[in-house]
C-alpha cells in the first residue's frame, strides 16, 4: 500500500482546484490573441487598437465572469485527472515535453489546414494543465 | 443546364432561374408572402420561378445556395467563447438559427427529390463570394474592381477584390462585428427606425441634418485599414453582441437621445443621420480609392445591402475616379440568389460568360385573360384601352395619382414601373399628398424621378445611366422648379433613367406624359402601402387601391376608377 502523501500537498491539491479554474479564461483569451496576431486576420489587436481601455476592461471583467462557472465546471474534473496523474507517478516531464510539442503542432495545423479554433482550445487547455500540474510535481 | 439560385439565411429570400446562362426569372418571396423581408426558406418563390420558366423540379440540374454555413465557423466559435457574458445570444442567433435554417433547406431537398437519382447537385457559395463575384458575373465589364458590403454574412462584412473574365480574386474582407453595414443600422435605430430594415429612411432623412455637428464624433468611430479592412471603436455599440439594441451607453451619452417612433425628429437626430451617411461614404470611398490603387481597374462593381444607398454610390461616381460603376438591381440579398446561381454556372461549372443583367423585369406577368378573371371576380367595372400610355399620360397630367401594374414584375426593392404608383411630378403639393393619402408615411421623405433615357441629361447631373435608380445625381438648378415633387431638400433625387429596350410601355407613357406637360419624368415610388411589401398580382394591386387615396388603377390594358 503506497505511503498517504503528505498534508501540505493535499493542501495544495485543493488550493489549485480553488484557484487555477478563474486562470482558464485569460488563458484562453491570451492563447487566441497570439494565433490571432501571429497567424490570423489581426481582428482582435485590432478590436483592441480601437477601444478605449476603460471600455476593454469592462467587457473583458463581464466576460471573465461570465466564465467563471464554466471554467470550474470544465477544470475541476480536468484538473482532478491531471492530480491523479501525477500522483500515479507519470512524471511531469512527460507533460511537460508532450503538451508544447502539441501545442506547436497545433499552430502550425493552423497555418497548413486553415483549422484555427481547435488548436486555440486545445493550446488553452494544454498550458491551463501545465502550468498547474508543474505546480503540483514541485509539491 | 438550369440553375436554380436561393437566398434564404438572412432576409429578402428570394429564388431565380439560370437556364443555359440566361437569367429567366427571380422572385423575392416577400412578393408572394407578404411579409417584407421575409427570410423563410422561398418554397413559394421556387414554385413560381418552375412555373414562369415552365419548368418541373426534375428538370433543375444545379441548386446553388447563397451561403456556406460552415465558412469561419472557427472564428465563430472563439468569438462566442471569447464573449460569454453574451452567450444566449449567441447561441441562438449563430449556432439555433443555423441549424433550423440549414435544417429547412434539407427538408425541401428531400421533399423535392427524395433519393431521386437525377437528384441537382446543390452548391453553398459563401455569401460575399454571392454578393461580389455574382455582380461582377451579371455587370457588362470584362474587367472590374469589387466593392462588396453589408452587415455580415456567415462571419465576413466587406470584399474587396478584382474581377477579370470568369475570375474573381479577393484582396481582403472584413469580419464580423467591424461592418460598416451595422454601423450604419445603429443611426437608422437611433432616429427611430427598424435597423436591418429601414435604412433607406435614414438616407433620406440625411441632407436635412448638419453632417458637420457630428463629423468628427462619427468620423472617430470607423476607419479603414491601409490593407482595405474595417475598424469600429465597439465601445459605443450594442450590435456585436446581438442585443436587441444597436447603440450603446456611451452613443447616447454623445448623441442624445434617440427618436421613440413615431415621436417628432429632433435636429440631433438629422444631424446623427447626415453624420454617419457622410462617413459611410467617406470610407466607401476610402475602400474605393484603395481599389483603384490596388487594381488599376477602370470600372468598379458595388454589391451587398450598403450598396442600396444610392446616395453613396452617387458620390462614389463623382469622386472615386472610377470611369463606370455597376450595381445589380437587385443589390441587397435578394440578389445573392442570382449571384451564387451565376457563380455556380461561370465559376464552378466554367461556363462562359455572356449575360449582363440589365433588365430588371424578370417576375411573373399576368395574362389579359387572367386580368379579366380577377375583375369578373370582385365584380369591378374596368374599361379596355389599347392606346393606355396615352390614357395614362391625360390622368397624369390631369393630377391623378395613378396605381400602373403592368408586365412582368420587377426583382429588388424599388418599383421600377411595372408595379409603380405614379404622379405628376411638376405639381408642388404631389408629395405630400402621396405622403399623407396613399403612402401613409413620413412627411420628410422624397419621391423618386422615372425620366426617360434621353431627357437624363437636360434635368439631372450626368453621372451616366441610372436604371435601377442606384445612383442619386443633382436635379441641374434651372430644373428644380420644374420637378418639385422629386426634388429632395438638397436638390438631389434618386433618379431611375426609363430605356425603350427594355420598358417601352413605361418609356411610352413618360413620353406621352412630355408631350403634354412639357418635362418627360414622371414620379415613380413603389406600389404599395407602409410595411407591405410591392403589389405583385392583380388582386394585390386591387386591394391596395381601395385601401388608398390613389385615384385610378391601371391593370395591363385596364383602366378601373373608384
Ligand atoms: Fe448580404
Amino acid at each position: 500500500m503506497p505511503a498517504p502523501r503528505k498534508t501540505s500537498s493535499n493542501t495544495a491539491v485543493t488550493a489549485l482546484m480553488l484557484l487555477s479554474p478563474p486562470l482558464l479564461y485569460p488563458v484562453f483569451y491570451l492563447v487566441c490573441l497570439i494565433q490571432d496576431t501571429v497567424l490570423g486576420d489581426r481582428l482582435i489587436i485590432d478590436h483592441l487598437r480601437y477601444v478605449a481601455r476603460r471600455d476593454l476592461l469592462e467587457l473583458f471583467l463581464r466576460d471573465w465572469a461570465a466564465a467563471l462557472p464554466v471554467s470550474y465546471l470544465v477544470a475541476v474534473p480536468v484538473l482532478g485527472l491531471a492530480v491523479l496523474i501525477v500522483r500515479r507517478g507519470i512524471a511531469g516531464v512527460c507533460t511537460s515535453l508532450a503538451v508544447p510539442s502539441l501545442a506547436v503542432a497545433a499552430m502550425l495545423s493552423a497555418t497548413v489546414l486553415d483549422i484555427n479554433a481547435l488548436p486555440v482550445l486545445a493550446t488553452s487547455a494544454a498550458v491551463f494543465i501545465l502550468l498547474p500540474c508543474w505546480v503540483l510535481s514541485r509539491c | 443546364m438550369n440553375v436554380l439560385g436561393i437566398n434564404y439565411f438572412f432576409h429578402d429570400s428570394t429564388a431565380c432561374i439560370v437556364k443555359d446562362g440566361k437569367l429567366v426569372v427571380a422572385i423575392e418571396e416577400e412578393r408572394l408572402s407578404r411579409s417584407k423581408h421575409t427570410g423563410a426558406f422561398p418554397e413559394k418563390a421556387i414554385t413560381r420561378c418552375l412555373e414562369t420558366a415552365g419548368m418541373e423540379a426534375s428538370d433543375i440540374d444545379h441548386v446553388a445556395v447563397s451561403i456556406k454555413p460552415d465558412k469561419d465557423w472557427q472564428k465563430k466559435v472563439l468569438y462566442g467563447m471569447r464573449h460569454l457574458s453574451h452567450a444566449k445570444p449567441f447561441i441562438k442567433h449563430e449556432l439555433l438559427n443555423a441549424y433550423y435554417k440549414q435544417r429547412g433547406l434539407r427538408d425541401w431537398y428531400e421533399k423535392t427529390w427524395g433519393s431521386s437519382a437525377a437528384r441537382p447537385t446543390l452548391h453553398f457559395v459563401p455569401h460575399h463570394l454571392s454578393h461580389a463575384a455574382g455582380t461582377f458575373l451579371v455587370s457588362p465589364f470584362e474587367s472590374a474592381a469589387i466593392l462588396s458590403l453589408d452587415g455580415s454574412g456567415e462571419w465576413s462584412t466587406s470584399f474587396l477584390g478584382m474581377g477579370r473574365g470568369s475570375e474573381v480574386t479577393r484582396f481582403n474582407e472584413s469580419f464580423f462585428p467591424m461592418s460598416l453595414g451595422s454601423f450604419y443600422e445603429a443611426a437608422t435605430e437611433f432616429c427611430g427606425f427598424r435597423p436591418n430594415y429601414d435604412e433607406g429612411k435614414t438616407m433620406g432623412l440625411a441632407p436635412m441634418g448638419d453632417p458637420e455637428r457630428f463629423h468628427k464624433e462619427v468620423s472617430g468611430l470607423v476607419g479603414v485599414g491601409e490593407d482595405g479592412r474595417i475598424l469600429i471603436d465597439l465601445s459605443y455599440f450594442n450590435y456585436q453582441f446581438w442585443g436587441y439594441r444597436r447603440c450603446g451607453r456611451k452613443f447616447h451619452e454623445t448623441f442624445g437621445k434617440p427618436r421613440r417612433a413615431p415621436g417628432d425628429f429632433e435636429q440631433h437626430h438629422l444631424d446623427v443621420a447626415a453624420a454617419f451617411q457622410r462617413v459611410l461614404e467617406d470610407r466607401a470611398l476610402e475602400m474605393c480609392r484603395l481599389l483603384e490603387k490596388k487594381t488599376g481597374a477602370r470600372k468598379l462593381v458595388i454589391a451587398g445591402g450598403v450598396s442600396l444607398n444610392s446616395v453613396m454610390n452617387g458620390r462614389i461616381v463623382r469622386e472615386s475616379g472610377f470611369d463606370d460603376i455597376y450595381v445589380m438591381p437587385a443589390a441587397g440579398d435578394n440578389g445573392t440568389a442570382i449571384g451564387a446561381a451565376y457563380y455556380v454556372y461561370n465559376c464552378v461549372l466554367g461556363q462562359p460568360r455572356d449575360f449582363v443583367h440589365d433588365d430588371p423585369f424578370i417576375g411573373n406577368r399576368y395574362s389579359d385573360s387572367e386580368i379579366e378573371a380577377v375583375l369578373r371576380e370582385c365584380k369591378l367595372n374596368a374599361e379596355y384601352h389599347e392606346d393606355i400610355e396615352s390614357v395614362g399620360a391625360a390622368l397624369l397630367q390631369e393630377g391623378q395619382i395613378l396605381g400602373w401594374h403592368q408586365g412582368a414584375m420587377e426583382i429588388g426593392p424599388r418599383a421600377l414601373g411595372n408595379r409603380s404608383i405614379l404622379a405628376n411630378p411638376t405639381l408642388p403639393g404631389m408629395k405630400d399628398k402621396i405622403n399623407a393619402e396613399v403612402k401613409h408615411r413620413e412627411a420628410y421623405r422624397p419621391f423618386a424621378p422615372s425620366a426617360i433615357a434621353e431627357a437624363r441629361t437636360t434635368y439631372f447631373e450626368d453621372l451616366g445611366d441610372s436604371p435601377f435608380m442606384l445612383k442619386v445625381p443633382d436635379v441641374l438648378p434651372e430644373a428644380r422648379d420644374k420637378l418639385p415633387a422629386v426634388t429632395h431638400v438638397d436638390g438631389s433625387a434618386r433618379l431611375q433613367t426609363v430605356h425603350k429596350e427594355t420598358n417601352p410601355r413605361y418609356h411610352r407613357l413618360i413620353s406621352r406624359f412630355g408631350e403634354l406637360s412639357g418635362v418627360p419624368v414622371v414620379l415613380n415610388t413603389s406600389f404599395n402601402i407602409m410595411g407591405e411589401p410591392i403589389v405583385e398580382s392583380p388582386v394585390d394591386a386591387i386591394r391596395c387601391f381601395f385601401s388608398t387615396g390613389l385615384d385610378t388603377l391601371i391593370i395591363g390594358n385596364y383602366v378601373i376608377r373608384k
